[in-house]
């Protein structure tokens, strides 16, 4: 069990995010901009952050960089559905994941949500490197 | 007689052997303002051109009668007048033997050809003139040609190297004959009758129309025709400039078909982000129901097909986003005959009984750079559509090999490179439905049968790896897809499965 908080313009992926991940065991936390979500990392206490990457406002990549500086120890997962705004460039190629640790291309299914977020928690190093296939 | 040879412009003269042997000068008689009257002899001698005088003096001496005692002597020079002007005289003498009723004479005319010298000289100078703008317009980059719209059917009357150059005709087959000769099978028949209409009418007019060499050969014609007018106004000729522009639009075709698929895969990413958010909550709702055990019976049914679906739109999504995906991936190296015969093993399956596949592949093929699997995925989408346009019977036939060296291409990378074939017997297409092949959902199967992503997938496929895709299609008769591709860089490719950022 966890303390996660989950930043995501989209009100309804908020919900099934937040309902999946309650069912898993876990405290979550939900935010509905890049701006809400930096105050409450501001305020400590989350082990895992999983943020969207393109919302109105803060991005999600500016929102992980300023998180790891506020709160070194929590881990970020990003989520996107890809760039509304350039190419389609399929998420699975950005070449640093946004700064986050790990990277998950919307939609995803709920078992591989499950797995990812099993995966940055679990404090063993051999999965603490590497990023998405 | 005096005044006729004034006229006329021509002096007499008459020299007499005196009994000391010298010469006497007996005065020119009438013509020439300045060398009538005894002093005529010394005047010439004196207003002479330098350059001249010594032919003057031969001509007007001993030794003239000299050499005039075999025949005519003639002499031509140019003397200075009073008023600073010049004057072209051409001097004659004839030598009268002495006889027993006189002493040796020489009887001389100086006619003025200052008129002709002058009218030569102009003449020459606008021949020389002529000449030149003829051998300007010749060598000109680009054709023209000249119709004489005074006869019959307005036949060429002149046509320049250029023009011989582009339609390989010689200059005897094209003069005298109108230029519709170069029209055939494939030019369209309203731009010929705007061409006739603009002409009824003696206006300018520019357009584009498909022509023929001599060999038979099809070129784009860009046609310039401009009517040349008489002083009184009147039609007299047209000029024709004619270019070959066929390289240049199927550039810019090409160029356009680049960017449509650019603007439109921008679009779709955004479709793509819009579309893949709604798809999450669907997804994880819907196996939350199921994995919570809050839907059962029929109702678990009905969720399990909303899931079904939700992960089905998402690979409608991901291929979608295939098409205008840049090139970010490094291929390996390959051979081009295994990579072919890799992804047949996986279109043979595929092919109903009825298809015959007939696969051609050359012996010396030039390695290209792509990845394995992507170029299996072309083939198999390729060989599927095909399939589908054959509606289950025909021949499909596979064609793998050096590009023609020939081949106008698009891009200079693609030299040296890879042409791929595929080529089926199938429906074919109409010009409406070629042009919108390569769009996203265009699609004329029945609606359930495909997706109409498989061209799109497959061009964007094709670009990734720095090749071009073009379609051919007769509707009824079938459909070519050609495919160059970029011969592989000499240097060492990174190994396979390496991809930057992972
Ligand atoms: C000076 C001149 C140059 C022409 N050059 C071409 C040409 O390059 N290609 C072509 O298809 N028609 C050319 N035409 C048009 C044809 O000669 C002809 O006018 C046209 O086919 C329409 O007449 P028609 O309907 O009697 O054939 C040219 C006409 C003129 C007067």
């Amino acid at each position: 069990m966890a303390t996660i908080l989950v930043i995501e313009d989209v009100s309804a992926v908020l919900l099934s995010l937040r309902i999946v991940l309650q069912g898993a065991g876990h405290k979550v936390t939900g935010a509905g901009d890049g701006a809400a979500g930096l105050e409450l990392i501001a305020g400590g206490g989350f082990d895992l952050v999983i943020t969207d990457i393109w919302m109105p406002g803060l991005s999600g990549a500016e929102v992980i960089r300023a998180g790891r500086a506020q709160s070194p120890r929590t881990r970020f997962l990003a989520i996107s559905g890809g760039d509304p705004n350039s190419e389609s460039r399929p998420e699975c190629l950005a070449s640093d994941a946004f700064g986050a640790d790990r990277l998950l291309s919307k939609p995803f299914e709920k078992e591989a949500l499950l797995r990812e977020v099993a995966l940055l928690l679990d404090p063993a190093p051999a999965n603490s490197q590497g990023r998405t296939p | 007689m005096a005044r006729a040879l004034g006229l006329a412009r021509i002096a007499c003269f008459e020299m007499e052997a005196g009994k000391d042997g010298a010469w006497r000068w007996f005065g020119a008689t009438f013509g020439i303002t300045g060398v009538d009257g005894p002093e005529g002899r010394a005047r010439l001698l004196e207003a002479v051109f330098d350059a001249d005088r010594p032919s003057l003096w031969v001509l007007l001496s001993e030794e003239g009668a000299a050499a005039a005692d075999n025949g005519l002597l003639s002499v031509e020079i140019r003397i200075l007048t009073a008023h600073g002007g010049s004057l072209d005289l051409q001097c004659e003498v004839t030598a009268e033997p002495a006889s027993p009723f006189g002493p040796a004479t020489l009887i001389g005319t100086i006619r003025d050809v200052t008129h002709e010298r002058r009218f030569e000289a102009d003449l020459s100078e606008l021949v020389r003139h002529n000449h030149l703008l003829l051998a300007t317009i010749d060598a000109c980059p680009l054709s023209i040609t000249v119709s004489d719209m005074t006869r019959p059917d307005a036949p060429l009357i002149y046509a320049n190297r250029r023009f011989l150059e582009i339609t390989g005709y010689q200059a005897d087959e094209v003069i005298g004959h109108n230029c519709r000769f170069l029209q055939g099978p494939g030019t369209d028949r309203t731009a010929v009758e705007r061409i006739r209409g603009a002409i009824a009418r003696g206006e300018q007019t520019e357009l584009r129309l498909l022509n023929y060499t001599r060999a038979g050969e099809p070129f784009l014609n860009n046609l310039m025709l401009s009517p040349l007018r008489d002083e009184a106004g009147a039609l007299s000729a047209y000029l024709g400039l004619q270019e070959d522009v066929t390289l240049e639009a199927a550039r810019s075709e090409a160029e356009a078909q680049r960017q449509k698929m650019e603007a439109l895969g921008r679009m779709m990413g955004g479709v793509a982000h819009e579309v893949n958010n709604m798809l999450q909550p669907i997804a994880l709702l819907a196996q939350h129901l199921l994995d919570a055990g809050l839907a059962q019976g029929e109702a678990r049914e009905h969720v399990e097909v909303v899931l079904d679906c939700s992960l089905k739109a998402r690979q409608i999504i991901g291929d979608l986003l295939t098409f205008s995906r840049p090139a970010t991936r490094l291929a390996q190296r390959h051979a081009a005959a295994a990579l072919m015969q890799d992804a047949l093993r996986l279109v043979r399956p595929a092919l109903p009984a009825g298809i015959a596949l007939v696969v051609q592949i050359r012996e010396t093929l030039p390695d290209v750079a792509i990845e394995r699997t992507v170029f299996a995925q072309i083939v198999l989408n390729l060989a599927t559509n095909a399939a589908a346009a054959m509606q289950g019977s025909g021949r499909l036939s596979v064609t793998v090999e050096p590009m023609p060296s020939a081949l106008p291409i698009e891009a200079p990378s693609l030299a040296g490179g890879l042409r791929i074939r595929v080529i089926d017997t199938g429906c074919g297409m109409d010009r409406v439905t070629l042009d919108r092949a390569f769009e996203p959902f265009f699609t004329t199967k029945p609606v359930g049968q495909g997706t109409g992503l498989g061209l799109p997938m497959v061009y964007g496929l094709v670009r990734e790896a720095g090749g071009s895709i073009t379609l051919q299609s007769q509707p009824g008769i079938g459909t070519a897809v050609t495919i160059l591709l970029p011969p592989a860089p000499p240097e060492e490719m990174p190994a396979h499965g390496h991809h930057p950022g992972h």
